[in-house]
């Protein structure tokens, strides 16, 4: 599904990302972990055509370096962000709507013109409603996404990322400042989205996050791969002890 | 009530419909009832501020472009048609399409430019290319006329097979400016209540996430950037045939400004608001006879005070009165 091969990255001779390399095979859930500045973010930023880069990124085989980020986005890369962005003055069905418009083409005479793009916007309509229904947003579809707490916020951009019906969705730490609750419901939904067969790579600080969905998890410190293995190996790996808490 | 495609941008056009034809109809019978003409002059002027003021609406309101070449592109439209009327003799329609088509070709090539700058410096690359322009309008003499201008513009006529078609009288002028200016803002409303109006506003709120869920962001602006001045040159191309003659001073940065004013104040990314303001802009000066210089002073009175007390213009102003009056009625 999505593989990395030896990318590296660098912010004026920093080193951000140094030859990391990881594969997340189709309808798993891969956690990234690792301390403040140890280039999560950077990675998704790589992978998703926000920063350019050295090494090699595929999906599904094919090499997707060098592409603009709504051109990964239309090979079904979908992501949300470390802190969270929609377009607030638009609404909520209005974010879900843009969000997937892009992935219907139409010229612009068909766009103002054409029956064909009203047909178009009736289908992505109805698939917003049961996303907004799945997420429990359905009674605010119509108020601007600004005005939404902090979670349902959270949960809007999960649901931006689903309306294109992506391959793999790239969550940036989708819990933290989260109430538990809603931490417990965004929790519930990644792991109904994984079992129709939805691919997540996750970065989390959470542990028990980690612990309860990734089924593997890679750990970067200072831009490097320090381990990966599965939850209970990454937790007992004394390297990763180290980086989190120094020695 | 549901609303069949959200708040901000329904795909409807049917919301704005009522308002849209009231408009046209006031505006179609104003005239009629104050044969006076000089208010005629006036409401030929004001609804050329309306095209100009809505294509910029496109730019600014709703991609978020802070453009400085608005009058450059209302140039580039002026002197094409009176070129192509006066040294060519092109008719009128294809005089008027060429006017806007050029306009389009100078944007394209400021937008491909301007986009490889910061968002900052994106309003002086737009400045300095409208500064070019304005020096060559005046040093290229064998072409411009230069500060003496161009006279003897035609008034517009229309041939279609053997009919044709006379505008040359302000009324009846004014009726054809307002026929273009109805069809202009109807196909800009189409755009701005389309998927593309959607794309613009996500655009402008953040670029990035936009990207992240597939819009091609340079498309889009390079889009609206194009089809802004196309109708920047329309309005130019009407301006010419009215006043009959062109020349430099008529483009400076004032209009740029005035075209700012207009859309910060009617509300950005709205459309009744920058419709309504347009108008009111050009008329309330123009009735109180203030002279050009206090103009400026009095836009920026205003621009200042709505910045402060409703920063999302008159449009979001009566949006947060008409829900806090709702609310009031619900409470009560």
């Amino acid at each position: 599904m999505l593989e990395v091969r030896n990318l590296t990255k660098e912010f004026y001779g920093i080193i951000a990302l140094d030859n990391v390399s990881l594969k997340v095979p189709a309808g798993k859930i891969y956690g990234i972990i690792g301390p403040n500045g140890s280039g999560k973010t950077t990675l998704f930023n790589c992978i998703t055509g926000l920063l350019d880069y050295r090494g090699e990124i595929l999906l599904d085989g094919e090499s997707i370096v060098g592409l603009k980020p709504c051109e990964i986005s239309l090979k079904g890369v979908a992501r949300t962000f470390q802190v969270v962005r929609i377009f607030r003055k638009l609404t909520t069905m209005e974010n879900l709507l843009v969000s997937a418009q892009e992935h219907q083409r139409f010229n612009l005479l068909q766009t103002l013109f054409g029956g064909s793009v009203n047909k178009a916007e009736e289908t992505l309509r109805k698939k917003a409603i049961e996303i907004l229904k799945f997420l429990s947003l359905q009674n605010l579809a119509f108020i601007e996404a600004g005005n939404l707490s902090y979670g349902q916020q959270k949960l809007l951009e999960l649901g931006m990322c689903l309306m294109s019906d992506p391959k793999i969705l790239l969550l940036d730490e989708p819990t933290a400042a989260v109430n538990p609750v809603m931490i417990e419901k965004i929790k519930g939904v990644i792991k109904q989205l994984n079992s129709i067969g939805k691919t997540f790579v996750i970065i989390e600080h959470n542990i028990d996050v980690i612990m309860d969905l990734c089924e593997f998890v890679y750990v970067l410190d200072r831009g490097k791969t320090i381990a990966e293995g599965s939850p209970e190996e990454i937790r007992a790996d004394p390297r990763v002890i180290e980086a989190y808490f120094g020695g | 009530m549901e609303r069949r495609w959200g708040y901000k941008v329904p795909l409807n056009f049917l919301e704005d419909l009522k308002f849209y034809l009231i408009f046209l109809f006031i505006l179609s019978i104003l005239p009629m009832i104050i044969r006076i003409p000089y208010i005629v002059t006036v409401l030929a002027f004001s609804l050329m501020y309306v095209i100009l003021a809505m294509s910029y609406n496109l730019i600014l309101g709703y991609t978020g472009l802070f453009s400085l070449a608005h009058a450059a592109f209302f140039a580039v439209g002026a002197y094409t048609s009176a070129l192509l009327s006066v040294d060519l003799k092109v008719q009128f329609t294809p005089a008027l399409l060429l006017a806007g088509i050029s306009s389009m070709v100078v944007a394209y090539g400021i937008i491909k430019v301007a986009l490889k700058t910061s968002y900052h410096s994106f309003g002086l690359v737009t400045l300095a290319f409208s500064s070019i322009l304005a020096l060559v309008y005046k040093n290229w003499v064998e072409i411009t006329r230069g500060p003496m201008g161009i006279p003897g513009i035609p008034r517009p006529y229309l041939e279609l097979l053997s009919l044709r078609i006379e505008f040359f009288t302000d009324l009846q002028c004014y009726y054809l400016i307002l026929t273009i200016t109805a069809l202009s803002v109807w196909f800009l409303s189409k755009i701005f209540r389309s998927r593309i109006g959607r794309a613009l506003i996500a655009i402008r709120e953040n670029q990035v996430l936009a990207e992240s869920v597939g819009i091609n962001s340079k498309k889009y602006m390079t889009l609206a950037f194009v089809l802004g001045a196309f109708f920047a040159g329309i309005a130019g191309s009407l301006y010419v045939h009215y006043v009959r003659y062109v020349n430099p001073e008529s483009f400076s940065l004032s209009l740029t400004v005035t075209a700012i004013t207009m859309v910060i104040i009617g509300g950005q990314g709205g459309f009744k608001g920058v419709l309504i303001t347009a108008i009111a802009l050009y008329m309330i000066p123009e009735f109180l006879r203030i002279s050009p210089d206090w103009r400026d002073v009095l836009f920026g009175i205003v621009l200042l005070a709505c910045a402060r007390f409703f920063p999302e213009g008159i449009e979001g102003a009566f949006k947060l009165l008409f829900k806090r009056k709702s609310e009031v009625t619900e409470n009560a």
